[in-house]
């Protein structure tokens, strides 16, 4: 099995309040793009309750660095009560949703995801010296390019909501900047 | 013995007012548009609760690229608690269905589906050889799994735009 390790560990967002709901998705669809991420949408949820509309993403997209690591980010949006209402913007009447969004990422740095060196003992062994000892700065690398992915898409759900104003800690990096990445 | 190299399995759920029957048959003609042979292996009804009938479909497509690879995608639907109702759009009287609708968007790419190199057991090493050296070596093998992938994406942002989900838009529309 390929192995994962944790570089961002629930980091989570919440706001209630006025947004779009279709230029949430657009936004972070289109920065996985623009990134360079495969695209994963693993489940894509929308019921209509009572309270209003009921909505869950779950996505896992990931990035090849090289033959042998990836990041993987894992983002899940839950959007609850989600009401249309119209709002006067310059004399100008918008539609736009209402509700409450929830957001928790995680990120990872998948390794040996073609489970190449798995399929004898000795190749484990050997797998595991070599990640320790001698590829750490460039899992280091790697770790830090997943932070700040994450970071980055974090910060702009946040400039989209508005949310600037508010400080909060963001996840401080493990190591320096892989060259070329 | 051919090689399966799945794609990564998504789905897609929503509950309300749906127009099932148009949704149906415009996944259908996307199959017959990207010349796709297409099999319905399941459908099946069932009496479910009082909330209404439960619905199970099951896809199955597929499509040659070339002698060596072949697309396969599976589709499963699953609707419960399905109601007829009659809703009044735009001064016109349709017939929609409201329901709790699930589907699986799954599939895989069939490599030497003709059998070719798994006669013998030197054939058997020159497959393996070819997918390493060659396919992977040039990238072939992640383009075309990326294409199978990608264009599955599409048939899912059909789906989604159709039953006018908020997830709707696709940025990789131009892949593939």
């Amino acid at each position: 099995m390929a192995e994962r390790d944790v570089v961002v560990d629930k980091l989570r967002l919440s706001y209630e309040g006025l947004f779009k709901v279709a230029d949430l998705y657009k936004l972070v669809d289109g920065w996985l793009r623009e990134k360079g991420y495969d695209k994963r949408e693993k489940r894509m949820a929308e019921s209509v309750v009572k309270t209003g509309k009921f909505i869950e993403w779950e996505m896992e997209p990931w990035k090849k660095i090289t033959d042998y690591a990836k990041i993987v980010i894992k983002l899940r949006i839950i959007l609850t009560d989600i009401k249309e209402i119209d709002v006067e913007v310059d004399k100008t009447k918008i539609k736009m949703n209402q509700g409450k969004a929830d957001f928790v990422f995680d990120g990872y740095i998948e390794t040996d995801y073609e489970h190449r060196w798995e399929s004898k003992p000795l190749f484990f062994f050997l797998r595991t010296l070599f990640d320790k000892y001698f590829f750490k700065p460039y899992t280091t690398g790697y770790q830090s390019n997943a932070l700040d992915d994450v970071n980055d898409l974090h910060t702009r759900i946040k400039a989209f909501l508005n949310l600037n104003r508010y400080s909060d800690v963001a996840y401080s990096k493990p190591g320096f900047n892989f060259p070329g990445h | 013995m051919s090689e399966n190299a799945p794609i990564r399995k998504m789905v897609l759920q929503k509950a309300g007012i749906i127009d099932l029957d148009g949704l149906y048959k415009v996944m259908q003609r996307w199959f017959y548009d990207n010349k796709y042979y297409f099999e319905e292996g399941t459908s099946r009804e069932r009496p479910g609760t009082a909330a209404g009938v439960e619905f199970e479909w099951k896809w199955t497509a597929w499509r040659k690229v070339n002698g060596y690879v072949k697309f396969h995608i599976a589709l499963f639907f699953h609707a419960w608690d399905v109601q007829e109702i009659e809703v009044i759009k735009e001064g016109k009287k349709v017939k929609l269905t409201k329901c709790r609708l699930k589907i699986e968007f799954d599939g895989h790419m069939e490599l030497d589906y003709t059998n070719r190199f798994s006669k013998t057991v030197f054939g058997k090493m020159l497959f393996n050889l070819y997918n390493t050296f060659v396919l992977k070596g040039e990238g072939v093998l992640a383009n075309w799994w990326d294409e199978l992938y990608y264009r599955v994406y599409k048939l899912q942002t059909i789906a989604k735009e159709y039953m006018d989900m908020e997830s709707k838009g696709n940025a990789y529309y131009d892949i593939w």
